[in-house]
């Protein structure tokens, strides 16, 4: 076991192998991986024992920067260059420690960020131009309601030329981001950038984590100073909080004596990497166990979706597990809002927002994955061996039934599609699951996407699902080339809906094509903002009743989306029909082993209300001419 | 971000307090029970009620709601879409119809008789729809269960390419 742990922090081992000699060696597995986590995460002590901990620097405000970035374990910086943020692009001439990935407009450059965020857990950085905030304000969105890290900084006018209608100057900038930012802040001298840049990557990753931004003075990031440098553990804190003993063990007996508990779920759990943890509470238990749909601000998946004891969305009122006596809510902030009348636990790692929309009777503040150890040590503690598997059987025996019984309908619907030469979304669904690696990624910016994932399976051993909670559109090819470049090992997906395409614009397509990230993109391709045109008909008013869609058809122009990609040098094609898909999903998997990125415009069946004709609303510009110029 | 995904959010939200989801006057039939509680979890139920199909479009609509989160047993689909479709079917039960009168031609009763049973002639007679468009439309009619037979599909989208034509 020593010398696991030796070869581990000789970093001759990864953690996964740590964990697993360690399981061999006898020690349980939420032993072994709480001390393989403890072994990850060097003490403040240590790391001030380690050389180089705290060191002094000399130079310019933008090689400060750089340079505490650096220490703090930033590796990638995603961005769009201005004038007056050079000093920080000439610090990295000579430092191979921090790669710049390029995105050509600055929804794109956070985007990217954005990904590489959800898929490490770490610190997205991204720099932007003053002027192109605003661009990158709507993406930040996405991150700010999911809580993603996120440092956004921005190069200002210098110091003595503020207030003085500055080229490009508007005034207070910061302030605009400041209802979608943790925190907010205005460098004011270059020996303090160091320091300013600390509190930004503490204040982004702390949890409840979420974006920041910092503004730099240009005449801060050009002159030097000397200032002190931090390695990251120094400040960059972990909250690695654990719940009373005396909360766990209410809720454990709770749970343990229920006649009829459930379990929800959300994103925190994949925050705090308990998916694990999660799962084994729910096996010992044999709880069913709901996540949200959709439209609830889903963008992780952290119990597997093919899992005997997963029952799918929330509702708020279970046909089953029907009436509920203790519902246990982990991580997502919309659970508490489900189940009134039962008694409600939740655990959650976000003070602001737990109880906030509804009562919650055992409200815990903790890190989501040190919880659920804490409360399967505490059901074990209180249960024998004997009492905890005669619970477990009798409730998952009834889940079990249901879930099976709805693995049919799975079945039923996807046989249903199984042929025909329209491409519908059930059909690219089934597919899909048969082409994609075991580990693959798979990053969704789509509205109708919603209706195929139940095809495909998600978490545990098998593929991880990224999205965005808020589905603020235009993120998603964008976000595949940050989680490509988080994982470069692991087969990536990004399925973007026409809508979500045009609202990054093709702009997405030149990072892929010049960092040759291979990655699969997919358009689907239904001339229409399909869903949003669904609902909007939903309600019954005039463009139902006239069958009238003002607002959603997006064809004519029909937009060849392959001859996008391919002006960026992105290979490309069309899929038309679905006896094509399969030979053209073949080709994109043989690019992307190549090592180049691949688009497929697949020519997706509108569906839904409204969905057969191509009316829309004609009109001509050209037409209103008397003179033809 | 849009209005339904909101007022999905908001009938969540009406989870702490019920009495904000109405419940309407679902007729009597069996699966009456099943309908009137999975189907009202996410949205008003004023759709279902206006909306009127064979089986085949309520089926879509239901397995459409099954893959979204709705929770409807194997056992019970086909009752569910018995339900649907027989109480939501073509005729049944239309609000008071908008007149609208079509150009002359062969083809404009078969339009006014068959194609009222699920709503007016306002959805008909406003479009200008192209050729293939028109085939689309009244292949879906069809496919969801417009009761005509394929003959008179013919006639009737002939009418409809000829008399209200849009781009081609
Ligand atoms: C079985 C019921 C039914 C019959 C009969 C029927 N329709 Fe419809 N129609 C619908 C429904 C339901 C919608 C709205 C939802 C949808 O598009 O599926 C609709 C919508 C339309 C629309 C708007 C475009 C669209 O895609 O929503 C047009 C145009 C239309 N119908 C034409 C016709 C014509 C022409 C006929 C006669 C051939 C006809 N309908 C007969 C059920 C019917
Ligand atoms: C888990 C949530 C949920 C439940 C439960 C649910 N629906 Fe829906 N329903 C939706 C959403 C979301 C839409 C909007 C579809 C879109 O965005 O395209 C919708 C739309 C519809 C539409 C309009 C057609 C369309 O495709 O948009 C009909 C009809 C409908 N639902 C019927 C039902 C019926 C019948 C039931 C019960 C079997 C039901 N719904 C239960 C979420 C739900
Ligand atoms: C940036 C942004 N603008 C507007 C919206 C509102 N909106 C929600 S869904 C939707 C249409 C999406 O269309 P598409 O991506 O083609 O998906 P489909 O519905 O066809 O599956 C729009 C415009 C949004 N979510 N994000």
């Amino acid at each position: 076991m020593k010398d696991l742990v030796k070869q581990f922090l000789d970093k001759g081992i990864s953690r996964r192998e740590l964990t697993t000699g360690l399981t061999a060696a006898g020690m349980t597995s939420v032993a072994a991986s709480a001390m393989a986590q403890n072994l990850a995460q060097p003490t403040p002590q240590a790391a001030a024992a380690a050389p180089g901990a705290v060191r002094d620097m000399k130079g310019t405000g933008g090689a400060l920067f750089t340079q505490q970035l650096k220490a703090a374990g930033v590796e990638f910086i995603f961005f769009n260059p201005s004038t007056a943020d050079a000093p920080i692009f000439d610090s990295l001439v000579n430092e191979p420690g921090i790669q710049l990935i390029k995105g050509v407009q600055e929804g794109a450059v956070v985007a990217m960020a954005d990904g590489y965020a959800r898929a490490t857990g770490k610190l997205g950085v991204a720099i932007v131009a003053n002027v192109g905030l605003p661009n990158a304000l709507c993406q930040m969105v996405n991150s700010w309601k999911d809580q993603i890290p996120i440092l956004l900084a921005a190069a200002s006018v210098a110091q003595e030329a503020v207030g003085r209608e500055a080229f490009q100057e508007y005034e207070h900038i910061e302030q605009m981001t400041q209802p979608i930012t943790k925190w907010s802040w205005v460098a004011q001298a270059t020996e303090a950038i160091p320091e300013t840049a600390r509190r930004a990557i503490k204040y982004a990753s702390t949890a409840p984590s979420g974006p920041v931004y910092l503004s730099f003075p240009e005449n801060l990031l050009r002159t030097e100073a000397s200032a002190q440098i931090y390695d990251g553990a120094l400040f960059n804190v972990p909250m690695t909080m654990r719940p009373s003993k005396d909360d766990i063990e209410r809720a454990a007996r709770m749970l343990i004596e229920a006649m009829n508990p459930v379990l929800s779920f959300g994103d925190e759990v994949t925050l705090c990497k308990g998916e694990k943890e999660l799962v084994e509470l729910a096996e010992l238990l044999g709880l069913p166990a709901a996540g949200g749909s959709g439209a609830l601000g889903f963008w992780s998946k952290p119990f597997p979706t093919r899992h005997p004891l997963y029952i799918g969305a929330m509702l708020r009122q279970m046909r089953f597990p029907g009436a509920v006596d203790v519902h246990l809510n982990v991580g997502w902030k919309h659970g508490e809002l489900y189940m009134p009348g039962s008694k409600q636990i939740s655990i959650r790692r976000d003070p602001a927002s737990i109880a906030r929309n509804a009562p919650v009777d055992l409200p815990m503040i903790a890190d989501i994955r040190l919880a659920l150890i804490d409360l399967i040590d505490a059901v074990k503690s209180l249960a024998t061996k004997e009492r905890l598997k005669q619970i477990a059987d009798e409730r998952g025996q009834r889940v079990r039934d249901y879930t099976s019984e709805q693995a049919k309908i799975l079945q039923k619907i996807a046989r249903d599609h199984a042929e025909g030469s329209a491409i519908r979304m059930e059909r690219l669904g089934v597919e899909l699951e048969q082409w994609l690696d075991k580990d693959a990624i798979y990053v969704c910016d789509v509205d109708s996407g919603k209706r195929m994932d139940p095809f495909m399976s998600f978490g545990g051993d098998d593929k991880s699902y990224i999205g965005t909670g808020p589905n603020i559109l235009g993120w998603g090819m964008a976000a595949g080339l940050g989680v490509k470049l988080a994982h470069p090992n692991r087969q990536v997906l990004s399925v973007v809906g026409d809508g979500s395409f045009l609202f990054s614009g093709p702009q997405p397509l030149w990072s892929l094509s010049r960092y040759q990230a291979p990655t699969t993109s997919i358009v689907l391709n239904n001339k229409s903002y399909n869903n949003e045109r669904n609902r909007i008909w939903m309600s019954g008013g005039t463009q139902f009743k006239a069958g009238r869609d003002m607002t959603c058809y997006l064809g004519s122009p029909d937009v060849d989306y392959a001859m996008l990609a391919k002006a960026f040098s992105v290979d490309a094609e069309k899929v038309q029909d679905a006896s094509q898909i399969k030979d053209a999903l073949a080709r994109a998997k043989k690019a992307n082993m190549d090592g180049r990125p691949y688009l497929l415009d697949v020519n997706i069946q509108r569906d839904g209300i409204g969905a057969s004709s191509a009316w829309h609303p004609e009109y001509s510009i050209a037409g209103l001419r008397t003179r033809k110029v | 971000m849009n209005r339904h995904s909101l007022s999905i959010a908001l009938l969540a939200f009406a989870a702490a307090t019920p009495a904000l989801a109405q419940q309407p006057q679902w007729p009597p039939g069996e699966g009456r029970e099943i309908v009137s509680v999975a189907c009202v979890q996410c949205h008003q139920p004023t759709i279902i009620m206006t909306l009127r199909e064979g089986p085949t479009g309520w089926r879509f609509h239901v397995h459409d709601m099954i893959l979204r989160g709705a929770q409807i047993k194997n056992a019970e689909v086909e009752t569910v879409v018995n339900y649907l479709a027989s109480n939501f079917a073509p005729g049944v039960n239309l609000p008071p119809a908008t007149a609208v009168t079509l150009p002359e031609g062969d083809g404009k009763q078969l339009v006014e008789q068959r194609c009222v049973a699920c709503h007016d002639l306002q959805k008909v007679g406003t479009e200008r729809l192209g050729r293939k468009d028109w085939d689309r439309v009244v292949g879906h009619m069809l496919d969801i269960g417009a009761p005509m037979t394929a003959d008179e599909a013919k006639i009737i989208t002939a009418y409809l390419r000829e008399k209200l034509p849009g781009k081609p």
